[in-house]
């Protein structure tokens, strides 16, 4: 059977158009977004991985080399079985950097120009091979299935059609940063039909050639030479540097790169590959055996490489060898489409911008389009670059051995790739040092060679000869030379050399350790001004995208002022730009145009923010130390946020950098809102409020009321100083530090404020002094009663006796009688009223108040009690004597001092109240000679609810109600008592102004 | 406080079943499991015994390390 070559063409190229069909649909929605985001799609994208050399070359491969074919598969199922340790903390820096390709992780690293244009240069030379071996695979196919030789347009032809479906795939979007579902669904769509191809020819092979399992295992007892030609090599063969080649090649090939890290669309996907897409590999190769042996038997004399289509040639039926045709053709086009898509991102961010981009001013108009027609144009070189090499080579290469060439050279980045993630000594100098050497010894030992073979150069040198290894294993041979010159020198160098200070901070961003961002606050002040800045290099519309963009990702209005703020704002443009023009370009542009003010005081607050926030965001990453003082930080923060006191720490310029839970309750506003600005910004009355405590002398507050959201609070402010620890822990002895503005000192690093909000208690205490008042009064009732009672008889009488007075003057005299009894009770009345009013929380302004006249009310209210009235009074307090307080408020004290004091002494004793000024304070003693308090009591008298009283008649509040209304007179109360002598209570309150000039509190 | 040590044991689960997989295929085991006379498919076994525990631990890790 033979096929049109005409035929052959329009199926790969009807494939192709529903390939790009599929990626479409993927773009558009019809395919839905979670097919896209599934892990099955992602596994199946990363099986580009398997190429025309695993599709045609690996049958040939085990004819020449047995089972060695699986060590290019289990090399990536190792590689995969470290997933956690080797890939996911690069996938992780290419998402928070967006890094999109192997270069750009390298220069963001070992920070250098020079790093990306190597990088870049030797993966070209490297991968060309490899491309040059699927146009290779493509026409030998046809040339199998035609049986005539393949004209040289073929593959010209291959190469102009996959150039275009490279730019339909991969170059269509204005931004290349955006992920590419639809080449996601396309490539994994490949990989499945791949597969099936695949499985149809190994099927056929055991059923439709050897007449099913039993028929293959008869023929293998009939041919034991076949199985031991598998087993053999294994044993002897170069086994440990294909695993080793295949280990790195599983993430280092550009195309394997750009799939499991670039074009990752959910990350838990990578997670799910780690078993899947090994999984994957084995099924794929599971029908090489079959069709090896089905070739052997059934189509001895031909081409190994092509027996997967040199068998199907023996069926009766056109679609199988259609079918393997069109596997063939899968494998080798999303190959090409994936990796000149990642080349040509790393020939465009390394070696064109570097060359055309300046920072001066020289806008481009349109710098989105100019970078999409670069990539357009460099996806042609590439292609056209491969397509070169293959003219160069003969035909008669072997599929598999271009493919290890490419293998070795990218093995190359291997000792680079393992010190980006584990070794932070690792220097610029050592990798660029250590690849060169590599890249020299793979041109010297492999690429040399194969141009020899080919004919195009003669050299006559074989260093594999020279230096007496054996002639059979090359590819082992140059693996080995390649890695110890690389590995030896990248070790070498790198200790003999120092870090720049961006190296230091790359090497620790990559290791996910102490993350640090740039010293300074940005310039610009504005995002408006950040666009403007910009737009003077990439253009106004595309300066305008990016910050917009920028905005978005962090939540932030175009009316965002505070610096801490506008200094994420630049750092995600940066990384944004990275996605788009790479790390070092995207860097030189940011310090460029939105240049940091240098270490400026309020730069050290948003680096301290900053660091807060990026370590919150690395939580998961971090590992030894560095997770063990992330998780004392947190504690620590968690601790000061769920204080039950409200938080508010500032920087050494009033920036404020925490703003914990129950600030945000006292104040209503959120920490997000709040960290960053000044305390001058805030809205009132917090803005004067802590303002105004930030600038006084005083270190604490007590008791102020603020109207807050229209309603009385009491807050006590106590703040203090941050000290910068030295380096030793100890903090600036007091002789260095003094005020500065804003209340902070030269030497400290902030000021922390405390809040204490003390309404609750304000308002119980209030309530509590009310009960016992009317407590009091209750206990009072009966004499208030029969106080009232014996005016009121006499009022009777009188008035009884008015009826039948006839003598003008006897009836004046008993009017003026009633009218003093009617005083009498009048007062009594009044007194009972004022008292029972005195606990409403008044606005706290003091006034001068009598205390004799106090004592005296006190007196009255008291005598109406039972006991009141069984014991002497004495008020020796001097007249005229005021103390600054509450009149209502002090008769309670007194009356509260009286009544215990009354409680506490015999029938007939004497109670003395008198007073003496003691400095800027009155000195008040109330003296009874009663029982006295056990000195076991005594400390406790003041407790609320403690009392030494029979139950029922006391309720232990009067004393520690006095002692409470005394403190807010800014006074003291203290109790000195002897049992069985008596009691003395000594309060002190401060003078009214006039009276001795002392001030209230 | 201290960070999940769930996390450290199941990364060194990780490290132990690559040292197992680069035992059980570069050391002399591979005499063993490369000798002529086993059936064909017993390397295709021994892989997919690998990919087996892979996605055991997998499965046991969960998804928490992304």
């Amino acid at each position: 059977m033979t096929f049109e070559l005409a035929t052959l063409f329009a199926a790969a190229l009807a494939y192709l158009l529903l390939l790009f069909l599929i990626a479409y649909a993927a773009e558009r929605g019809v395919i839905p977004s979670k097919l896209a985001r599934h892990p099955a799609t992602y596994v199946l994208s990363l099986g580009v991985y398997a190429t025309s050399w695993s599709y045609y070359g690996s049958v040939g491969y085990a004819q020449a080399q047995g089972y060695n074919f699986l060590a290019i598969y289990l090399g990536v199922t190792l590689a995969f079985v470290l997933a956690p340790l080797l890939l996911m903390p690069v996938l992780r820096l290419t998402r928070d950097y967006q890094l999109s390709s192997l270069a750009d992780l390298f220069a963001f690293r070992y920070r250098h120009q020079a790093t990306g244009v190597l990088v870049t240069v030797f993966m070209l030379i490297g991968i060309l091979p490899y491309i040059s071996l699927q146009i290779l695979a493509v026409t030998e196919s046809v040339r199998v299935l035609t049986r005539e030789a393949t004209p040289a347009v073929l593959a010209f032809g291959f190469c102009v059609t996959l150039i275009l479906f490279a730019i339909l795939f991969g170059a269509r979007h204005v931004t290349p940063r955006e992920k590419h579902e639809g080449l996601v669904v396309a490539i994994a769509f490949e990989s499945a039909i791949k597969l099936v191809a695949l499985a149809i020819v190994g099927l056929f092979a055991v059923y439709g050639l050897f007449g099913g399992p039993a028929g293959m295992n008869e023929w293998l007892a009939a041919h034991p030479e076949a199985l031991a030609a598998l087993y053999q090599p294994v044993r002897e063969g170069p086994w440990p540097a294909l695993l080793l080649l295949a280990f790195a090649a599983a993430f280092l090939l550009p195309r394997q790169f750009h799939m499991t890290f670039t074009e990752n669309i959910e990350p838990r996907t990578l997670t799910v590959a780690g078993w899947a897409f090994p999984l994957f590999l084995l099924a794929l190769n599971l029908a090489i055996p079959p069709i090896l042996w089905a070739g052997q038997a059934f189509r001895p004399g031909t081409n190994p490489d092509f027996y997967v289509l040199d068998i199907t040639l023996a069926s009766n039926h056109s679609w199988l060898p259609t079918v393997a045709f069109l596997g063939g053709v899968s494998a080798a086009s999303a190959m090409m489409i994936v990796e000149t898509l990642a080349l040509a991102a790393m020939c465009l961010n390394h070696l064109i911008l570097p060359a055309s981009f300046s920072t001066r001013d020289r806008p481009y108009t349109d710098l989105y389009r100019r970078l999409l027609w670069w990539r357009r144009g460099l996806i042609a070189v590439i292609v056209f670059a491969g397509y070169g090499f293959y003219l160069l080579l003969q035909s008669n290469q072997g599929l598999v051995r271009l493919g290890l060439i490419s293998f070795v050279a990218v093995t190359q980045f291997l000792p680079g790739y393992l010190g980006l993630l584990y070794w932070p000594r690792a220097t610029r100098a050592g990798f660029i040092g250590g690849l060169t050497g590599g890249a020299i010894m793979w041109a010297v030992t492999l690429l040399l060679p194969l141009l020899e073979s080919s004919g195009i150069v003669h050299s006559g040198l074989d260093l594999q000869a020279l230096l007496g290894a054996a002639d059979d294993n090359p590819i082992a041979f140059a693996t080995f030379l390649t890695l110890c010159v690389n590995g030896l020198l990248f070790v070498t160098l790198s200790l003999a050399t120092r870090h720049t200070a961006v190296e230091a901070e790359a090497a620790r961003a990559c290791r996910f350790d102490a993350p640090v961002g740039h010293g300074g606050s940005v310039a610009a002040a504005s995002p408006s001004e950040f666009s403007e800045k910009l737009a003077r290099i990439v253009g106004p519309h595309t300066a305008e995208r990016e910050v917009r963009q920028a905005l978005s990702d962090l939540d932030m209005s175009d009316a965002e002022r505070r610096p801490g703020e506008l200094r994420r704002l630049r750092e995600r443009i940066e990384r944004n730009l990275s996605g788009l023009i790479g790390p070092l370009l995207a860097r030189a542009v940011v310090d460029d145009r939105l240049e940091l003010v240098p270490r400026s005081p309020g730069a050290l607050s948003d680096t301290m923010r900053l660091i807060e926030e990026r370590l919150e965001d690395s939580r998961t990453r971090l590992q030894g130390v560095a997770a063990e003082l992330d998780a004392l930080r947190r504690y620590h923060r968690q601790i000061l946020q769920e204080l039950p006191l409200a938080v508010c720490a500032l920087g050494p310029d009033g920036e404020i950098v925490i703003w914990n839970h129950a600030m945000e309750i006292i104040s209503g506003l959120p920490a997000r809102d709040v960290s960053g600005t000044r305390v001058r910004g805030l809205p009132e009355p917090w803005g004067g409020l802590l303002g105004g405590f930030i600038r006084s002398r005083d270190a604490h507050l007590y008791k102020l009321q603020v109207a807050i959201a229209g309603r009385s609070r009491w807050l006590n402010l106590h703040k203090a100083a941050i000290d910068e620890p030295t380096t030793t822990g100890r903090m600036a002895p007091a002789s260095e530090r003094g005020a500065g503005p804003d209340g902070t000192r030269p030497g400290t690093t902030g000021l922390v404020i405390l809040v204490e909000d003390l309404t609750e208690m304000q308002l119980l205490e209030a309530e509590l002094t009310h009960s016992e008042r009317l407590a009091s009064i209750g206990r009072l009732a009966a004499g208030v009663a029969h106080e009232i009672g014996n005016p009121l008889t006499g009022i009777a009488s009188l008035a009884q006796n008015l009826d039948y007075e006839t003598d003008p003057a006897a009836m004046r005299e008993s009017t003026a009688l009633i009218q003093e009894q009617i005083r009498r009770i009048s007062d009594i009345v009044r007194a009972l009223v004022t008292f029972s009013h005195g606990g409403v929380v008044t606005d706290g302004v003091a006034a001068p108040v009598e205390v004799r006249r106090c004592v005296d009310e006190a007196v009255r209210l008291v005598r109406l009690s039972h006991a009141g009235k069984q014991v002497q009074y004495r008020n020796v307090c001097e007249e005229a004597v005021q103390v600054a307080g509450s009149h209502p408020r002090l008769v309670q004290v007194f009356v509260n001092l009286l009544t215990n004091a009354c409680d506490a002494s015999r029938p007939g004793d004497e109670i003395e109240v008198r007073s003496a000024p003691d400095g800027n304070f009155l000195r008040i003693e109330v003296v009874d000679h009663g029982g006295g308090i056990d000195a076991e009591h005594l400390p406790r008298v003041l407790e609320p609810f403690f009392t030494t009283k029979e139950p029922g008649t006391g309720t232990g509040l009067g004393l520690p109600l006095a002692y409470s209304i005394v403190q807010d007179h800014g006074g003291t109360l203290a109790i000195e008592s002897e049992p069985g002598y008596g009691t003395r209570v000594i309060v002190r309150l401060p003078l009214a102004p006039e009276a001795g000039g002392g001030a209230p509190a | 406080m201290r960070p999940s040590p769930n996390g450290g044991r199941q990364l060194d689960s990780v490290v132990l079943l690559f040292l197992f997989a680069c035992f059980l295929l570069l050391s002399p085991l591979r005499e063993w499991w490369g000798a002529d006379r086993n059936a064909w498919f017993l390397p295709y076994l021994l892989w997919l015994g690998v990919i087996g525990l892979v996605y055991w631990l997998t499965r046991r890790r969960g998804h928490h390390d992304l």
